[in-house]
């Protein structure tokens, strides 16, 4: 396994992991009413937004531990270069990204559209950002090991 | 239109320029070791700058390098 692989299935990993920790306690205080003075919408606002330097701040602290272990077990080092390779296969993993991502929304208006529901709304768009996550560094993943 | 596809000589290329290894081909034209490993394979067709860029360090012609392998669907 090359160090581009690696580092997309530690991002894979570290994307999943980040998510069921910090939903995990999301839906937690959800379900235990504890939604704050704004009421749902707002609250289920504020979490979408602090979620995304959590994830962010979560991928490079992994990322780091990653290049570390790797280069003191391996001696592989992070190659400094991002190549016409790397480009067009992290090109390739954002449209899977934007797919999911289109194809989740689309779900999140049908589903608050058929209860009428915005915490329901909300809940697809959860996992959908999560599943789009997800299939942007399974793509890189399935990229670098068949080829663009 | 059918897909092309096209081969190359890069392995022989490399054995026969005092072996040179995949990372020396890599650092030579500016790409990492594993594109040079995709490209050897198959699985990745060069742009045509980098296409040149790997013929002239092995200081030879495309032609040399790259070649029509079969058309297929």
């Amino acid at each position: 396994m090359s160090f581009q692989e690696k580092s997309a299935v530690v991002s894979l990993l570290a994307n999943v992991f980040g998510y069921i920790v910090y939903f995990g306690e999301v839906f937690r205080r959800f379900l235990e009413g504890d939604v704050g003075s704004g009421g749902e919408l707002a609250f289920w606002a504020v979490a979408i937004l602090i979620f995304i330097p959590v994830i962010t701040i979560i991928k490079v602290i992994v990322h780091v531990i990653f290049v570390v272990i790797n280069t003191i077990t391996r001696g592989e080092k992070d190659p400094e270069i991002t190549d016409e390779f790397d480009r067009l296969i992290e090109l390739k993993g954002v449209r899977n990204f934007c797919y999911v991502f289109m194809a989740g929304f689309m779900l999140a208006m049908v589903t608050l559209a058929a209860t009428n529901q915005p915490v329901s709304m909300f809940v697809v768009l959860l996992f959908t950002i999560m599943a789009a996550g997800t299939a942007l560094d399974a793509s890189m993943i399935v990229f670098y090991r068949r080829g663009a | 239109m059918d897909k092309l596809k096209i081969g190359n000589h890069i392995r022989r290329l490399r054995f026969n320029h005092d072996e040179m290894t995949q990372q020396q081909l890599a650092d030579k034209v500016g790409v990492t070791r594993q594109t040079i490993v995709a490209i050897e394979k198959g699985n990745y067709s060069p742009s045509l700058e980098l296409g040149f860029r790997i013929a002239s360090a092995f200081e030879t012609t495309i032609e040399e390098v790259f070649f029509i392998e079969a058309k297929s669907r």
